[in-house]
């Protein structure tokens, strides 16, 4: 008879491989075998948590196809099992995954999908602390501009990919006229965040990009607003300041 | 309107919208704690749910059958959220899913033995402790048994429940699966646990898995409740007059009028059953 911890310890061991065998674990074979009850686990093991990747994936898997994604998902489940039982944080190393998987590096944009899928996850999730506004600005004085200091909101994240991801995104999900897509054709420089509860994105030129990146890096708008043509200034406040995706620094903590 | 007389229902993404806006008479919503963890808009989202209807935490996480220590920080996390939420109630399972550090995504089966009772009520004892309150444990469903399983269900149930102080939530569906899939009667289990420990009841469908040369049923959340199910309910509600209902429908969802009108028919079954059964005792 074995101890629950010995039990335990065998019991994953059998659901997270498929070499190892359910003898010793002493499950009553009444009507099925014993290893045909265990498989019951087993399969549901495999199943539900290449389901909540694909979740938090979805354009990948489309992308991939149901049957190339379960297939990979099984791959990185095997090496890196989830930790948390919130499983919408599970899946954070999978494009770094898909980088180093030689079944699909043939699709090298395909990590770069993934990590546009995580990215909109993370936004959809994010606390919703209150992100800086017009209301804000209009409030401060030049002294106060002077020492405003802000920082991503929790929703943001920066991508930068050398393949058009929205093209692909759009084509895996139907959304385009069905022509392919050429590789060639141009990356894409994005801002991903949450504005006003729905997950949105935006495709900036190098001059915006760099000028959210360096507000990033400093939070000061002084630093960020030499980086760029002051007649793009405007623009590059009300779409990349003012829209959501940044807070007060001391907000954000 | 008394809320939690009526049954209640899962609160699940696609519905989010529906029920804020519409409103439906149901009893109470069950939120899986793990979806809510961390704060975060689905944090948001629900405070405003919780200004309309009453709510039940039901936690998968804990794997309070583990041999292994327990999670402090994700038993802390539930903590925070059940300060944040402030629910009726707050539940787990009688299961395990956790071993070594890694999340293995079911609620695995225990031997029914001393031993298992022992850490089971252990690890109880120390949620209740850092939660400060009595939290519901619910029977799994179980697609095997132990060889050296020496307690039946409704006994280690009854004694979980006896020794950890906790309350039970019971899973009629669960009890109907485990009666098909390995042949121990529903009703005795029942018998076996102490009326006013019950405080919820858990009413789903499951899935019948044609094997060939037998069947296995799976407790998949994924349709209307069964009969033979609604059966035991209705003796499950005359035994159980502490417990509050709830429809479980985590799977192919349905539209939200469809699982209001499961938790109607619940409610119509309970008063039906409860004036009977009171009757035939009578008489």
């Amino acid at each position: 008879m074995p101890m629950l911890a010995e039990l335990q310890q065998d019991f994953a061991a059998f659901l997270r491989s498929k070499a190892v065998r359910a003898d010793g674990l002493g499950v009553r074979p009444a009507g099925l075998t014993s290893e045909r009850r265990l498989s019951v686990y087993r399969n549901h093991h495999r199943i539900s948590l290449a389901a909540a990747l694909a979740a938090n994936f979805p354009i990948t898997a489309k992308v991939v196809g149901e049957e190339a994604f379960r297939a990979l998902a099984g791959s990185f489940v095997a090496i890196a099992p989830p930790v948390d039982p919130c499983l919408s944080s599970y899946g954070a190393d999978f494009a770094g995954f898909l980088d180093r998987d030689v079944r699909v590096q043939g699709m090298r944009y395909l990590a770069d999908i993934a990590r546009f899928d995580w990215a909109c996850a993370r936004a959809d999730q994010a606390a919703d602390i209150a992100p800086f506004g017009p209301q804000h600005l209009a409030t401060l004085d030049g002294d106060a501009l002077d020492a405003l200091v802000l920082a991503a909101h929790p929703s943001l994240t920066l991508l930068r990919s050398p393949f058009p991801l929205l093209r692909i995104r759009d084509l895996a999900l139907g959304a385009s006229d069905g022509e392919g897509v050429s590789l060639e054709e141009g990356g894409v420089q994005l801002m991903i965040w949450r504005r006003e509860g729905e997950v949105v994105w935006a495709d900036l030129d190098t001059a915006l990009y760099r000028f959210v990146e360096t507000l990033l890096a400093d939070g000061r708008l002084g630093p960020a607003a030499e980086s760029i043509d002051p007649a793009r200034l405007p623009a590059a406040l009300a779409g990349c300041v003012l829209s959501g995706a940044f807070a007060v620094r001391d907000q954000s903590r | 309107m008394n809320f939690t007389a009526k049954t209640g229902i899962g609160w699940r993404a696609p519905h989010h919208r529906a029920l804020l806006e519409t409103m439906p008479a149901v009893g109470f919503l069950e939120v899986h704690a793990e979806n809510h963890m961390g704060g975060g808009r689905r944090v948001e989202v629900l405070q405003a749910a919780r200004q309309v209807y009453p709510i039940s935490i039901h936690g998968v996480g804990l794997s309070l059958g583990s041999a292994e220590p327990i999670d402090d920080d994700h038993l802390d996390r539930l903590a925070r959220l059940v300060d944040e939420v402030e629910p009726m109630l707050v539940s787990e399972h009688v299961a395990w899913c956790r071993q070594d550090g890694v999340y293995l995504n079911d609620l695995l089966p225990l031997p029914y033995t001393e031993e298992a009772l022992d850490i089971l009520v252990r690890n109880i004892d120390r949620a209740q402790h850092r939660l400060k309150r009595p939290i519901l444990m619910e029977n799994p469903s179980t697609y095997l048994e132990f060889a050296h399983s020496v307690i039946p269900e409704g006994e280690f149930l009854a004694e979980m429940a006896r020794r950890s102080g906790c309350k039970l939530l019971l899973d009629v569906n669960n009890l109907y699966v485990n009666e098909r899939n390995h042949g121990q009667p529903a009703r005795t289990a029942m018998a076996m646990i102490d009326p006013d420990s019950v405080r919820e009841i858990h009413l789903a469908g499951h899935h019948v898995v044609d094997l060939g040369d037998t069947t296995l049923l799976i407790d998949d959340h994924g349709s209307h409740v069964a009969e033979p199910v609604w059966a035991l309910y209705a003796e499950a509600v005359t035994r159980f007059p502490a417990a509050v209902s709830l429809i479980e429908w985590d799977s192919k969802i349905p539209p939200l009028d469809v699982l209001v009108a499961e938790a109607t028919e619940a409610d119509r079954r309970r008063t039906v059953s409860i004036p009977e059964k009171r009757h035939a005792h009578a008489g």
